[in-house]
């Protein structure tokens, strides 16, 4: 596997490429994309990740991750990633970005500029089992509640990202009473 | 060349770009100077900083935010809409406070309910308390309202009809006293006059040496309220840096000023990298020590103002912490046991007591997205002396650990497992990053009498064109004042220099 990430300073300013794995050995900062999204009654996706990601794996989790091919822009690898690992397209937005930084315990380090984008769907899922254990909807009340009693059920970043895109679904009314996006 | 700019916009520099040196270019900008500010630092704000970590959100310095007033004001002046800047709420409580005799008290900012809480807990005299924030209110109407509006340092502050009333009405012992005398005569328990002994620390204070003046404070959280700004603190920064721009205010970041240029006692303009940019004015946000010891190289000046005792630094804890606790709240102390001792080791020992006061803040309280689900971010605060070349390094391990003791003690927790990440900064890193000299917070002490009329002017005497504003001069430090240096500055410089 020799796919490499781009890497950025704090300002997301890109600084070079890296082969993926080395990156994260290496604990490099490099640039991410995450994407949540909701159906309309205001609940959010949840991936299950495949037991055999190389990090993470069987950890509950946004919809999708990835991180952004040289040259690639954010919003393509956004799109890109929802259909390969969901099976679906849908219009997204980008809500806001943010940095994090966990050492896993196999050893590797996730240090990222991470973009996040968030969606509304509502039709039909069909994951790739390669890298999706499970998915569900849940009400973002519940999904809180969870992550205060199961922490180690989710990933690292999800605890991290969750009051920040909470914060934006309130402030955009992402799914709350709303009509179809399209 | 002669300098006739009577007609045409008048340029000034301003020296940093704190709160007060923010303000005042919007203020001039708004009145039609042609403003540059030069920040050494890579973004605006000065001590109101922030940084985000591992998702946790750090206000990295002020983390109250009182009389929200004159923000409105400065909009206003600025005829811009506030509300499409900045958002702020009101809070019911102030502060909770927690004592190692386990005694809680919730300090509403409603004087009744305030009372009544001291009245429960503490048996205190429901309406003693209340007596005691309507003279507050008093006082500060009738006089901290002038020291907070004027400059000390032009007649006609003085000739003014209220100043020589007010003057008539201040009773001695308010200057004679200290805070601490003033509290114990007033109230019945001593976590009450515990309680009313740490506004002094508003300003750096020691509320055994401060005058009971300072009694007048705690007129901003029990009567005119606490507030929480939308997106915490930097809020604040963020709004007068977008304002500024909009009023047309350049800023140079990264752009340290090295030198003012003088000539025949008037400013010309300051050295930037070596480069010299002019100016009809200077006004310095800077600490005035340095602007004058390494500015203006004006060592006698400098010398005399090194002399003055500095207000108290401090020693913050940024901890991401992986738990939520019911029983804390936005504000938070945790009361020393040995207060007049904490005061004695800030002020004469220069270090800090085994038993120190902890301050906690935590803005995931009004926000949940200040930290990731499940968790707070605490900014922990501990007074700390002015850094004189302490052993900070022994002294802050050492302080951890009784904080660490203390926090466990009063919560019954074991809080060091349950840190997630953790920053810390102490005096000498406060000094090298905003510039103050040896990290006091603000500026010179209030711990004498005559403190309020020693606190540098708002313009240089000597110098024509060059003026001053930021929380070493007159008013003071802290947010409210800081803007209110802001106001007083650039009122003078309208007034004299049209």
């Amino acid at each position: 596997m020799n796919i490499e990430v781009i890497l950025v300073d704090e300002h997301d300013r890109e600084v070079g490429f890296m082969e993926k794995m080395e990156a994260h050995n290496k604990g490099l900062l490099h640039r991410a994309v995450s994407v949540f999204i909701f159906n309309k009654k205001g609940e959010m996706l949840l991936q299950q990740r495949a037991n055999s990601k190389y990090h993470s794996g069987g950890l509950w989790s946004n919809a999708c991750c990835s991180h952004p091919l040289p040259n690639e822009s954010v919003s393509d690898t956004a799109n890109r990633r929802l259909r390969e690992e969901m099976g679906f397209d849908t219009d997204l937005q980008f809500a806001f970005s943010f940095i994090y930084k966990t050492v896993f315990e196999n050893g590797l380090t996730e240090y990222e500029f991470d973009h996040v984008f968030a969606g509304i769907y509502d039709g039909v899922i069909k994951p790739d089992h390669a890298e999706v254990k499970d998915y569900c909807f849940m009400k973002m009340d519940a999904i809180e509640e969870s992550l205060i009693q199961h922490q180690h059920k989710y990933t690292s970043w999800f605890s991290i990202a969750f009051p920040k895109i909470a914060a934006f679904q309130k402030t955009n009314s992402i799914g709350i009473q709303q009509q179809d996006v399209n | 060349m002669e300098f006739n700019n009577k007609m045409s916009t008048k340029h000034a520099i301003i020296i940093g770009s704190g709160i007060a040196g923010m303000a005042t270019a919007i203020r001039l900008a708004s009145a039609g100077y042609q403003i540059s500010v030069f920040e050494s630092n890579e973004s605006p704000g000065g001590k109101l900083s922030y940084f985000e970590k591992e998702g946790f959100k750090f206000d990295e310095g002020p983390s109250l935010f009182t009389q929200p007033q004159n923000i409105e004001e400065l909009f206003a002046f600025a005829n811009e809409p506030i509300e499409k800047y900045f958002n702020y709420s009101k809070t019911d409580v102030a502060c909770n406070y927690f004592f190692e005799n386990g005694k809680k008290i919730a300090a509403y900012t409603d004087k009744k309910r305030l009372s009544a809480e001291l009245a429960d807990k503490l048996n205190e005299d429901s309406s003693a308390v209340e007596k005691y924030l309507s003279d507050a209110e008093r006082l500060y109407n009738k006089i901290g309202l002038i020291f907070l509006n004027h400059s000390l340092h032009k007649l006609s502050t003085w000739l003014h009809k209220r100043v020589l009333h007010a003057l008539s009405v201040l009773k001695t012992t308010y200057l004679f006293n200290t805070l601490h005398h003033h509290n114990n005569k007033r109230f019945i328990s001593n976590e009450a006059v515990q309680i009313f002994n740490r506004f002094a620390t508003y300003n750096g204070s020691n509320p055994y040496k401060a005058p009971g003046m300072l009694s007048l404070i705690p007129h901003l959280e029990h009567n005119q309220g606490t507030f929480y700004p939308k997106g915490g603190m930097i809020s604040i920064t963020n709004a007068l840096y977008k304002l500024a721009i909009k009023k047309g205010v350049q800023f140079n970041f990264n752009q340290s000023v090295e030198k003012i240029i003088q000539e025949d006692k008037k400013v010309k303009g300051v050295v930037v990298n070596g480069e010299h940019v002019f100016s009809d004015l200077i006004i310095s946000n800077a600490d005035v020590y340095h602007t004058y010891k390494n500015l203006l190289n004006h060592l006698p000046k400098a010398t005399k103002l090194a002399k003055q005792e500095r207000s108290s630094s401090a020693l913050i804890f940024y901890w991401g912490i992986n738990k939520q606790f019911d029983e804390l709240g936005l504000h938070n102390i945790l009361f020393s046991n040995h207060y007049k001792e904490e005061f004695d080791c800030l002020f004469n020992k220069k270090t800090i007591l085994n038993d120190p006061t902890i301050y906690i803040n935590i803005t995931s309280k009004m926000e949940k997205e200040q930290a990731p689900t499940g968790s707070e971010n605490w900014f922990v605060m501990i007074n700390a002396p002015t850094n004189n070349g302490q052993d900070w390094d022994a002294l802050i391990k050492e302080t951890r650990k009784n904080v660490i003791q203390k926090i466990n003690r009063i919560l019954n927790i074991d809080i060091e497992q349950l840190i997630k990440t953790e920053t810390i900064l102490d005096p000498r890193s406060i000094e090298k990053k905003t510039g103050t000299y040896k990290g006091s917070l603000y500026g010179t002490s209030s711990n004498s009498p005559f403190s309020a009329f020693l606190r540098p002017a708002n313009f240089a005497s000597n110098i024509k064109g060059l003026y001053f504003c930021g929380g070493t001069v007159h008013p003071g430090g802290g947010i409210p004042l800081c803007l209110k240096s802001a106001y007083i500055t650039s009122e003078l410089i309208i007034k004299n220099e049209k």
